[in-house]
């Protein structure tokens, strides 16, 4: 009760800075922005590559069978689909687990090197893709791993970015105190991380999930060098082979755009519900 | 929370395992085929297979040959052939991995320098295919068991000199050839030049100044000359004496300099849409009542104004414009560890030397063909619709005749592209003409330090 | 059960992580929880709990020696994050290596390459393309970076202050440009902005705000402003989710305290809530810096690949891209890679000091 009462007095007093309708105003102008382009890519799933090109179409056409055979007839897509799960699946698990162990490391456990290795965590992120996928093929050639979809999941054990950012909730949000509560109970370290330490930082754990999940999701470059089986190729890889050469099949383009979005606004909304909604003052009800 | 939420979870726990499992399991198991581990006995197999089909006459029935090939392509149109080679060799299963040409040459790069995983057969787009040639990772085809050169008088001899190097090797093929063309309106031109005629439209396009003319005429009657003044540039390669480099060194033909001016006039003018290619506009242009022509080679009419043309259909010509030329087209090679090269061979005699496959090819998709044969019985046939009943593969036929040798150059992707944007800056007032120039030979310096450029 | 814990939440995102966790001390793992949920009003309840059982355990002697202590926290300290490092040193560790070693190569990146000791890196400081595309870089980060902060800020203030109905909605759309693949995004808008038919040349047309069509793409500063404009795009949903996930850690009681003190809602903000999140607004600029410096796929699936026009939008992970891959400089892309790198750190370690800093001051 008394959480609820500051809530409101907050957001009573702050609220005034804008204008109701204005503010409602504001954020349907933005969820248009936002959306707008989705209803583009799902209206034009339906028309054929002529009519997208040479017009603007606002109205559902009638060619989704025909762009859907045609993407069936480049690529098996759902295949694709299904290989993009068993890699970011699994990647998304490892990087939720270890990247908050990672980070619980760093931030609780004072130890030589700490800030050394914590800075070699964010250069790891600093070196451009585009080439350093040239070592990295020639790594996966040395383990025997092109073809396999490891390549894609193992390195979420290693995610410096959710490291980064699950390091700062923690420092922020668990106390010491709570983790000697914890050892003076008897329970050993990676039980204190597991029963005590992750549960409350699961908020941010869930959020790193959504967006890791989205960027492995898209995964292009990395997947196209490395694998050389058809077979194996993830969602987006699938979906450039659709482009013709001289000309795009831009129809199927989109449906395949479409198709690809679905699964991952299911990861959305299932997670994100409940991930945040519990942080906001009052503004749930 | 309690019980259900729990079965949930365990339900939810297992399922992401599995599937993390299953992912696991397959790539495990599929690294050993991928390995080359079942490529050992068909290899082979095809060794000793070489030697006793290479007596034989070319045609012959398959003699069991087996295996699967695998192939990267940069466009679909190989795959078109596969259900057809399947006929004559149904053992050899044919694996085609389509990768966008943006990123062929990265798909490609790691492959080629540690000699794993590379395919047994793969395309070359004209932007890159001079590189691969003279590069070592295509098969000469000029030894056993190809003996290529028997062959070389029945394909279009512009084919046959973009797949060979400097050297004299013959390493690549094509399907295709993409001889140019100005594709126009007959009934704007029946309208503003009182003629529709293949022929006098030709003559009145039959230099650059001409066709400057032209453009007034028709700007005159509110229409646009072109779709876009670059795709005048695919003619205007081959209106050059001299290719981009030679000896290392960079050489901007004259008549390069006077495109520019061109370019501008046409821009100032407003002669064209001023749009990009491949842009929705100018692919719209097919349709519309204000634009006279593309500046297309053959794949210009099989992919932009015949599948479009529907009011317009029937109001399209072929003509020649100032000179004959040919722009593009896709070529492909066996390369050279290829552990199936006797099938290899085989795809590749199916797709680039046998004149009824090609012909049926090209008559299903309307692409013009590399064999002379086939394009010569197609010139036979009926005319296109959409062209008002004119033959393409007797216009081609004539142009093709016309054209030898090629002009290109390993380095010509990325000096095409350095030039295009100096002629847009100078076209549309940016710069003056020595300052794009300037900026044209320090783009080509930055991508090719190793050139001479004065 | 109390409705506004989030235990269900947290379960609910369970299937990733799961395994690792036993359920059933799933009521206990709540109630520790509400400490640290951004509500701290319950925090000294359970700290009096724990502190009075912990104080007890700790006279019947079960304490650990102080050394030991230190030795199990340096131990567990590298246990935790050895797995991390075990990854990084075999999947991350050799592709860096192997660009640092092909930056000292003359390598098309099919033919055997040959070594030329520091020949790229003496070409790379005269290249003036390499020094454009750093610009352009920066440039487009920084007029995506700056408005995005600013609303992410703004909507994390509303959502989190305000009763916003249907504020779950308008945060999962407000995502949602995220989660199309970049390349297709800027393919999507070159469709729209392409030539003087263009869906947006008629929709300006049509409102008669223009009488003749715009030619988009012939301006670099449109061009350049429109990848800046697609970065905003994709990513403020993203920023406001983060930064809201800061904002709420922020103990109420911190407000209540201002709000004694008689302290204005603006001032409350930037005094307050500002410097609170600083450990996030730290967080957002540095992978930002990261993410932003390497941006590819949007400027080049916008125009044709080579930065058209006039290198506006040509980006220095393109330029490498089309070093590598077009012109076969691979050997000298790797040193522009390294050249991208070491920028990179730099302004990740220059923000990281100025934002420090002031936290300290």
């Amino acid at each position: 009760m008394y959480r609820e009462n500051s809530a409101k007095r907050v957001s009573g007093k702050i609220g005034k800075i804008f204008p109701l309708a204005f503010m409602y105003l504001f954020l349907t102008l933005l969820l248009l922005i936002c959306v707008l382009p989705f209803l583009l890519v799902l209206i034009n799933s339906t028309h054929t590559s002529i009519d997208i090109v040479t017009r603007l179409n606002l109205t559902f056409g009638t060619a989704l069978s025909e762009n859907y055979e045609k993407m069936q007839s480049s690529v098996n897509i759902w295949q694709g689909f299904g290989n993009s799960l068993m890699i970011s699946v699994p990647f998304t698990a490892l990087t939720g687990y270890f990247s908050a162990l990672t980070a619980y490391g760093f931030s609780k456990y004072r130890f030589k090197g700490n800030k050394v290795l914590f800075w070699v965590v964010l250069f790891s992120m600093m070196l451009p893709s585009q080439l350093s996928i040239i070592g990295f093929y020639q790594l996966n050639l040395k383990l025997s791993l092109l073809n396999s979809f490891l390549p894609f999941i193992l390195p979420g054990m290693a995610n410096a970015t959710a490291v980064f950012f699950l390091k700062g909730m923690i420092e922020q949000s668990i106390p010491d105190s709570l983790i000697e509560a914890g050892r003076i109970e008897g329970s050993s370290e990676i039980h204190i991380f597991n029963r005590l330490i992750l549960p409350c930082i699961m908020p941010g754990v869930a959020t790193m999930c959504i967006f890791n999940f989205v960027s492995s999701w898209n995964n292009y470059l990395g997947p196209l060098v490395i694998m050389t089986d058809n077979a194996k190729f993830p969602m987006p890889v699938m979906i450039a082979m659709i482009k013709g050469l001289y000309q795009t099949n831009y129809g199927a383009l989109y449906l395949a755009i479409a198709i690809s979005v679905v699964p991952i606004i299911i990861v959305y909304i299932f997670l994100s519900r409940y991930i945040i909604s519990g942080l906001t003052l009052g503004a749930e009800k | 929370m309690g019980m259900n939420m729990k079965k949930w979870l365990s339900a939810m726990l297992i399922g992401t395992m599995l599937i993390a499992l299953i992912g696991c399991g397959n790539s495990t198991v599929n690294e050993g085929t991928a390995g080359g581990d079942d490529q050992q006995p068909v290899e082979q197999e095809e060794e000793t297979g070489s030697v006793e089909e290479s007596q034989q006459p070319e045609g012959s029935e398959a003699e069991g040959l087996s295996g699967e090939l695998n192939i990267w392509s940069s466009g679909e149109e190989l795959g078109r052939f596969v259900s057809g080679f399947n006929q004559v060799y149904p053992d050899i299963k044919v694996n085609i991995t389509v990768i966008p040409n943006a990123d062929f040459l990265a798909k490609l790069t790691p492959v080629m320098s540690s000699g794993q995983g590379a395919p047994d057969i793969f395309t070359g787009e004209s932007d890159y295919v001079k590189y691969l040639v003279e590069s070592p990772f295509w098969e000469d085809l000029r030894g056993e068991p190809y003996n290529i050169e028997q062959y070389t008088d029945g394909i279009w001899p512009y084919v046959v000199s973009v797949g060979t190097d400097s050297a004299g090797a013959i390493k690549a093929l094509s399907w295709q050839a993409s001889p140019g063309s100005v594709l126009y309106r007959r009934d704007l031109a029946q309208q503003v030049f009182g003629t529709s005629d293949p022929e006098a439209v030709g003559a009145l396009l039959a230099s650059n100044d001409k066709m400057l003319e032209a453009a007034a005429t028709l700007k005159e009657n509110g229409i646009a000359m072109f779709a876009s003044w670059q795709d005048i540039l695919n003619m205007q390669f081959s209106n050059r004496q001299t290719a981009w480099v030679e000896e290392d060194k960079l050489i901007i033909d004259e008549s390069m300099l006077d495109f520019m001016d061109m370019a501008k006039t046409i821009y100032e003018s407003g002669y064209d849409l001023n749009v990009d290619p491949w842009s929705p506009e100018w692919s719209a242009a097919v349709e519309s009542d204000n634009t006279f022509c593309y500046v297309l080679p053959s794949w210009g009419y099989q992919f932009v104004v015949k599948p479009a043309a529907n009011v317009t259909m029937g109001q399209w010509g072929l003509a020649q414009g100032p000179v004959p030329y040919v722009k593009g087209g896709t070529w492909f090679g066996i390369y050279k560890d290829s552990p199936q090269k006797e099938a290899a061979w085989k795809f590749m005699e199916y797709v680039a030397l046998n004149a009824e496959a090609q012909q049926s090819y090209a008559v299903e998709y309307g692409e013009y063909v590399s064999l002379k044969e086939a394009d010569q019985a197609l010139a036979a046939a009926e005319g296109e619709e959409v062209l008002g009943g004119q033959n393409l593969f007797e216009f081609y036929n004539d142009q093709m005749g016309k054209i030898e040798s090629d002009l290109m150059t390993p380095y010509d992707g990325q000096i095409n592209n350095a030039f295009l944007a100096a002629v847009k800056v100078y076209a549309n007032g940016t710069m003056d003409k020595d300052a794009a120039l300037a900026q044209f030979k320090n783009d080509v310096a930055t991508q090719y330090p190793d050139l001479i450029i004065e | 059960m109390n409705k506004n814990c989030y235990g269900e939440g947290r379960v609910l995102c369970l299937p990733f992580t799961v395994c690792f966790i036993s359920w059933e001390s799933a009521p206990m793992i709540q109630n520790r929880c509400a400490a640290t949920r951004g509500t701290k009003a319950a925090l000294p309840k359970i700290f009096a709990r724990v502190s009075a059982r912990s104080a007890l355990l700790f006279q019947k002697g079960m304490g650990i020696s102080m050394k030991k202590k230190a030795f199990h926290k340096q131990f567990y300290g590298y246990l935790f994050i050895s797995p991390f490092f075990i990854i990084f040193l075999i999947f991350g560790l050799y592709p860096i290596v192997s660009t640092a070693l092909l930056s000292m190569q003359k390598w098309d990146g099919m033919l055997p390459p040959d070594f030329n000791g520091i020949d790229n890196y003496a070409r790379l400081i005269t290249d003036t393309t390499f020094f454009r595309s750093v610009g352009n870089t920066i440039r487009i980060w920084l007029f995506n970076f700056i408005p995005q902060m600013a609303i992410a800020l703004l909507l994390a203030a509303l959502f989190t202050f305000n009763r916003v109905r249907g504020m779950i909605l308008f945060r999962a759309a407000f995502y949602m440009p995220n989660l199309i693949t970049a390349a297709s995004v800027g393919l999507m808008f070159n469709l729209l902005f392409n030539g003087g038919k263009s869906a947006v040349n008629h929709l300006l047309l049509m409102t008669g705000i223009i009488d003749t069509p715009i030619y988009f793409f012939e301006s670099p500063f449109f061009t350049s402003s429109l990848v800046s404009y697609i970065q905003w795009w994709m990513w403020f949903g993203y920023t406001t989710i983060i930064v809201m996930t800061g904002m709420a850690s922020i103990d109420t009681q911190v407000y209540e305290a201002a709000m004694v003190d008689g302290a204005s809602k603006r001032k409350t903000f930037f005094a307050i809530t500002l410097p609170l999140i600083r450990p996030t607004l730290i967080y957002m600029t540095i992978t930002s810096i990261i993410g932003g410096m390497q941006i590819f796929d949007v400027p080049a699936t916008l125009t044709n690949g080579t930065g058209e026009p006039q290198k506006s939008i040509l980006t220095t992970a393109m330029y490498i891209y089309i070093q590598a891959f077009r012109s076969h400089n691979l050997g000298y892309a790797s040193a522009v890679s390294m050249g991208l790198f070491l920028m990179i750190a730099l302004l990740s370690m220059v923000s990281f000091r100025l934002l420090r800093r002031k936290e300290e001051g």
